[in-house]
């Protein structure tokens, strides 16, 4: 067994009547990218805030680096490094001067600092921005930003709640990719989003949480191998009467069926080459169709199966 | 180390607002010093010039004029009208006075009433008042010794003997003399000390203690009450600074340093500097954004120098203003100031300095009240 770096057990947070965290258990291996994976309000950034300490919490119990966690472990907290959510920085202070401070929190030792602050520039890729002041800079660089003041004093374990919020698809991909080569430097990390896309990149185990709960954890594939979703069929069709919408739901393997703005979406159970049967239905009933396709399944099906919501829908 | 330091990298970037007020403060101490008039001069101006036309040459009109010829200087001769007026014109005298026939008989008689001596003022009408009002102190007294059966003679050196020692006399006095440079100087000086200290200190402390800053620092292994004794360091550290340039600044254009009075002075601009930073480290304390710290550097700074007897003298604020300003370190401040330049010593100014220290322990500790409970409402 590979050590465990964090241990949640029963956790129980409650702002007032809300009940955010409800009995939520995790455990993170060393090596691991563990990705937290859920809707906006589900309890990712309570969960972070309880075992940083940051939140008293109601009940449970919660270990880092095998040893309880308590406000004043600095010991632990000099193991941990962190990207909030929300974008802490000095406006008063420059790129350099910030990432400085940051990891001046950690490291005294003046030479060893500057070695370290001039990594996560590189890092991030901020050479040329050194001396901006962070009003100046872009969302994305801001969030670059964000990322080297948590990473610099070279933490074994990296939190990053969201670090991708508001950021360009290009800039996006050149954080996770450093995420990826910092995990290959050794740390452990825990990633938070509401992005599935992002989580199955990256993350080498996923917990999907929602309301506060454990829903369903395992690696990308272990999850949609757990649902009885294989395929999605998907057609893009500008009319279908609904008497075919209906026969098509009762074609073998099908257990769901939807027709919504011009496009037609069949989940099958079995395997994954249903959709020659659908082809077949078509072409019987010599009906004219735009497109189709078929999909696996994704992280948004396993979490529709399993909570009845889908991710996607409450992203916006 | 790190939080020190990075406390003074944020402060510098708040300079443009510091040399605004550092400018301001010198430039209002260098106007004040030049109008202030020097040490030992100031007693000359006591003396006014009198002329006095004494149409009754009797005991009490003679006693009143070698009364009022003690602390004033009486021009002998005659003088045409016009002669007068142009004396009072041009301030060489402050009164032209007529004392009428039977003036003596009437007043030993007791009959006070209608009584009255012809009083022409200059333009200065403030110091012509101060000779009518020595005039009334010294018939009131003779008056009222004479109605205890006391032959004149006796009631006119009584009469002498208490106004030498009461505060009627005093406070007539002190409106002859022209504030010495020193007080003048100093008792400007907490507008200097409020706007610096505030427009220095409360923004960076409002930084590091913004929601996200200090949770983002609370994470860290930097322990929390080491960042609180940081912050207390640097803060203190601003504050020494901004007032000892601030006492070498107005010590040497008022061009008094190291005497007796001197020293009761700095004593007093330090309890007030310290209360100062105890206010704003307490301010600190509420959820304010650093943007509005320079609209609040403003308006405490103004508050506590009009309500606090800073720019207007205290015996000239209103009872209403007077009532507010006595909750405010300023006003004790000032208080101790005219305590200072009547003579008093340090027994005499410490309950002024105590109150001081008092109002900045009290916000101190509930603005930290108000911080834990921002603290609490985040769970
Ligand atoms: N300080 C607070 N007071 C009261 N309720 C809170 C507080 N912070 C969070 N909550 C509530 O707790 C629940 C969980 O919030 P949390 O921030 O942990 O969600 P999240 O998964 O991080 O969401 P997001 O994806 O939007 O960041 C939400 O319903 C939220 O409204
Ligand atoms: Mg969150």
């Amino acid at each position: 067994m590979a050590e465990k770096i964090v241990e949640v057990k029963n956790l129980v947070k409650r702002y007032k009547e809300l009940i955010a965290l409800d009995n939520f258990n995790m455990e993170i291996e060393k090596g691991e990218v563990f990705g937290l994976l859920g809707p906006n309000g589900s309890g990712k950034t309570t969960t972070i805030n309880c075992i940083l300490s940051l939140l008293n919490y109601n009940n449970g119990e919660i270990k880092v680096f095998g040893e309880k966690m308590k406000n004043d472990r600095y010991d632990i907290k000099k193991k941990i490094g962190i990207v909030m959510q929300n974008v802490a920085v000095f406006d008063e202070l420059n790129v350099y001067e910030n990432i400085d401070y940051f990891c001046g929190l950690y490291i005294q030792d003046k030479q060893t600092r500057k070695q370290y602050v001039e990594d996560a520039i590189k890092f991030v890729g901020l050479e040329n921005f050194t001396k901006f002041k962070p009003k100046k800079l872009s969302g994305g660089l801001l969030r670059r930003l964000n990322i080297a003041c948590g990473i610099a004093h070279k933490p074994e374990l990296i939190i990053m709640d969201e670090p991708t919020v508001a950021v360009d698809p290009q800039s996006r991909n050149k954080i996770l990719e450093g995420i990826t080569e910092l995990n290959k430097n050794g740390a452990t990390i825990i990633y938070t989003s509401h992005y599935m896309e992002e989580v199955e990149q990256i993350c080498t185990h996923i917990l999907i949480m929602d309301k506060g709960k454990n829903v369903a954890e395992g690696t990308s594939d272990e999850l949609k191998r757990s649902i009885k979703n294989t395929e999605n069929v998907i057609v893009d069709i500008k009319k279908l009467d609904d008497r075919h919408v209906e026969a098509i739901g009762k074609l073998n393997h099908v257990y769901d069926v939807k027709y919504m703005s011009d496009r037609l979406m069949i989940k099958c159970a079995g395997g994954r080459h249903n959709i020659s049967h659908v082809i077949d239905y078509f072409a019987q009933n010599s009906i004219d169709y735009d497109r189709i396709y078929s999909e696996l399944p994704t992280l948004n099906d396993v979490f529709l199966e399993i909570t009845g919501t889908s991710l996607r829908d409450q992203e916006a | 180390m790190i939080v020190f330091k990075t406390f003074f990298k944020v402060l510098k970037e708040y300079k443009v607002s510091l040399i605004m007020y550092l400018s301001i403060t010198i430039a209002v101490i260098c106007i004040l010093s030049s109008v202030g008039s020097g040490g030992n001069t100031a007693y000359s101006s006591i003396s006014q010039g009198l002329v006095i036309v004494d149409n009754d040459r009797s005991e009490v009109s003679k006693g009143l004029i070698s009364y009022l010829g003690n602390v004033n200087t009486i021009l002998e001769g005659d003088y045409t009208s016009d002669q007068i007026t142009d004396m009072l014109y041009y301030t060489r005298i402050s009164n032209y006075l007529v004392i009428p026939e039977g003036f003596g008989a009437a007043f030993l008689e007791g009959k006070t009433s209608n009584l009255k001596v012809e009083s022409t003022k200059n333009a200065g009408a403030r110091m012509g008042y101060s000779v009518e009002t020595e005039m009334e102190s010294y018939f009131r007294l003779t008056s009222g010794y004479l109605k205890g059966g006391y032959s004149f003679a006796e009631a006119d050196s009584f009469a002498r003997e208490s106004l030498a020692n009461t505060d009627d006399v005093q406070i007539v006095a002190e409106n002859k003399v022209a504030d010495e440079k020193v007080f003048v100087v100093f008792q400007y000086l907490p507008y200097g000390i409020l706007t610096l200290l505030l427009s220095a200190i409360f923004p960076v402390l409002l930084r590091f203690g913004s929601s996200l800053l200090s949770k983002r620092t609370g994470i860290s292994s930097y322990p929390a009450y080491k960042k609180q004794t940081m912050l207390t360091l640097a803060s203190a550290t601003t504050t020494g600074i901004f007032t000892v340039f601030l006492i070498i600044i107005a010590s040497s254009l008022s061009g008094e340093a190291f005497s007796d009075r001197w020293w009761l002075i700095i004593i007093d601009v330090l309890v007030l500097a310290v209360t100062v930073a105890m206010t704003i480290v307490a301010l600190s304390n509420f959820r304010i954004k650093p943007e509005a710290a320079s609209g609040i550097t403003n308006l405490v700074s103004l508050s506590f120098c009009f309500l606090g007897g800073i720019f207007v003298p205290l015996e000239y604020i209103g009872n209403t203003a007077k009532a507010i300003g006595q909750f405010l370190p300023t006003y004790w401040y000032s208080e101790a100031m005219q305590r200072i330049k009547n003579g008093s010593g340090f027994g005499d100014i410490v309950n002024c300095l105590l109150i001081q220290l008092m109002f900045g322990i009290m916000i101190l500790v509930i603005g930290l009240l108000v911080g834990k409970h921002n603290v609490k409402k985040a769970e």
